[in-house]
């Protein structure tokens, strides 16, 4: 997990009292988790009520009183690389309550959109208190809420195919991970896909089924090895994946591969990883049986 | 109680396009033929068509025949102009990257989650013009490189698409994509290749015109260790502050303090931290 550390005095909790987001309409509800039915010509109005206390975040942060706050709800969408404001309130009334209000559009947002909604400084404090916030857009508080708006998302991609019927994938193959290591700034659930091929039975069964018998077992540990070995090995060999291996949004595969490296390998530097692939790549694989427990049943 | 105002640039589809994509495995396997195939060849296999294409299933107008025979036609005259089917030299294939960059980001229509669609790209890579992928990316003896066909951020055709959305600058009346021409290469990858940054298409914007002023002021300066050095100052911030809310004159004064900060540093006089 990343952990931010601010510069500067922040209020405590308690001082931002935000409602939770609503789909407005004839009827308003609350966000869902999941929207469904979301194409280009969609466009949902979304709205919350936030009450800030001024005063007491003002003592918190050593603002004189005529430093500006400001609060705007922003989105943002790993599937797209779009991001953008909602809406935004500068400066704040005090001690009232506030609708933070906007649109989720359909021609902006893959995969999901991430609402943010943040207290922010207004304007820059020209003459700061030691440790307090200084630059204009200096984040005071934020919360997110997160709407997928394709697929479910939970589950690793996976098809069933007749190999034979393809000009595309191995023949004879028992599956074939299709993915792209140059692009992973694509969203994951679109761009790795898991072929399992038809013709092969047992496999099918061991991808499909959540059989315990040994034998499907055997064969599940094999294709998860195969996988993690093959998206680790794509990221490592990837220099704009190595060179900023958390700058990936969520969502995305670079993302996934960066979580699969910190679980498998947690603490273990990026590029020393890098160069032991690259120096012994038979000895990486050999780590990654043992890491990914290969054939422990 | 108050109201906030909304403030958002945001894609409005009363005209979105669908274009015709590929699957990836598909683009894949046609891939390993075309990367070593001579331009004139490729040109005689280019197509409006593919029997595997699909489109995205609902919220636009699927593209006309005609439009994607005036958009090869479009990359095809910029190309000609600039060398083709000949080796053009960088200048030549920097202007032409300049050129199509505006003319798919215009005439294409297509909303950013369209273009997030990997399967447009290798359409336009592998089935519309591949030819134009050979030309512009000879490669060396072993032919085009393959991510130069494929999705990812050295598609050929991608790359431009995404440079001209994220730089163009609706604030300017004259040439909202003049960002384009002004900066180099090297300047702009050191821009696209941070989609955390990228993203603030308004950040971007003065970033861009940030390194053209500052350039101005320290001729003495390269350019590209300015721009490096700014992004990532702006790198570092994004954690702490939201860019996105910023004012327009906010945007300015931060990335011109950024610029004068880097200038400082290189030139070892006394820098002040971010």
């Amino acid at each position: 997990m990343v952990v931010t550390a601010v510069p500067y005095l922040r209020p405590g909790a308690g001082l931002v009292q935000a409602e939770q987001w609503q789909v407005l309409g004839d009827e308003p509800q609350a966000l869902p988790a999941l929207l469904p039915h979301w194409d280009y010509n969609t466009e949902v109005q979304v709205g919350r009520n936030v009450v800030v206390d001024i005063a007491a975040i003002r003592h918190a942060c050593q603002f004189v009183d005529d430093v500006p706050l400001k609060l705007v709800a922003a989105w943002s969408s790993p599937g797209s690389f779009q991001r953008g404001v909602l809406c935004s309130l500068c400066p704040l009334p005090q001690h009232e309550q506030v609708v933070l209000r906007g649109s989720l559009n359909g021609g902006d947002v893959v995969s999901s959109v991430r609402i943010d909604t943040l207290l922010l400084l207004g304007a820059s404090n020209i003459d700061p208190a030691p440790l307090s916030p200084m630059r204009a857009g200096s984040v005071l508080w934020r919360d997110s809420a997160t709407v997928v708006v394709e697929g479910t998302g939970s589950r690793f991609p996976i098809e069933v195919i007749d190999f034979d019927s393809t000009a595309w994938a191995p023949r004879g193959a028992a599956w074939f991970l299709l993915w792209n290591p140059f692009d992973v700034d694509q969203p994951f659930l679109g761009a790795v896909r898991l072929f399992i091929n038809a013709s092969h039975e047992q496999v099918v069964r061991a991808a499909t089924t959540a059989s315990t018998e040994s034998s499907t077992v055997a064969i599940r540990s094999a294709i998860y090895f195969d996988v993690g070995r093959a998206l680790l090995r794509g990221g490592l060999a990837n220099p704009d994946f190595v060179a900023d291996p958390d700058g990936f949004p969520r969502g995305t595969t670079g993302h996934a591969i960066a979580t699969l490296l910190r679980t498998t390998f947690p603490g273990e530097s990026v590029l020393e990883l890098r160069n032991l692939l690259k120096e012994r790549p038979e000895y990486f694989d050999g780590v990654l049986q043992a890491k990914f427990n290969l054939f422990q049943m | 109680m108050a109201f906030c105002r909304q403030s958002s640039i945001s894609f409005r589809c009363s005209h979105v396009l669908l274009f015709p994509q590929i699957p990836h495995q598909v683009a894949a396997h046609m891939t390993e033929t075309l990367r070593r195939l001579d331009v004139l060849d490729l040109a005689a296999r280019a197509s409006i068509a593919h029997p595997e294409a699909i489109f995205t299933a609902t919220g636009g107008t699927r593209v006309s025949d005609e439009k994607l025979r005036n958009l090869r036609d479009m990359l095809l005259e910029q190309a000609t102009t600039h060398g083709y089917p000949g080796l053009a030299s960088e200048e030549q294939r920097g202007q032409f990257d300049t050129l199509a960059s505006v003319g798919l980001h215009t005439r294409m229509q297509i909303a950013p989650s369209e273009a997030a669609k990997r399967g447009i790209w290798e359409f336009m890579t592998c089935v519309l013009a591949p030819d134009i992928v050979r030309w512009r990316f000879p490669g060396e003896g072993g032919g085009t490189s393959s991510e130069r066909f494929l999705t990812g951020r050295r598609n050929t055709f991608q790359r431009l698409w995404w440079r001209a959305h994220v730089m163009r600058d609706d604030l300017r009346q004259d040439n909202c994509y003049a960002l384009i021409a002004l900066l180099g290469e090297d300047e702009i990858v050191q821009i696209m290749e941070r989609p955390n940054l990228a993203g603030y298409r308004r950040l971007t914007a003065h970033v861009g015109a940030g390194l053209l002023s500052a350039v101005e002021r320290h001729r003495e300066m390269p350019r590209r260790i300015l721009i490096r050095e700014v992004q990532k100052h702006l790198l570092r911030l994004s954690s702490i502050v939201m860019f996105d809310a910023l004012e327009e004159e906010q945007l300015h004064c931060l990335t011109q303090e950024l610029y004068d900060q880097v200038v400082a540093a290189v030139s070892g006089n006394t820098g002040s931290s971010t």
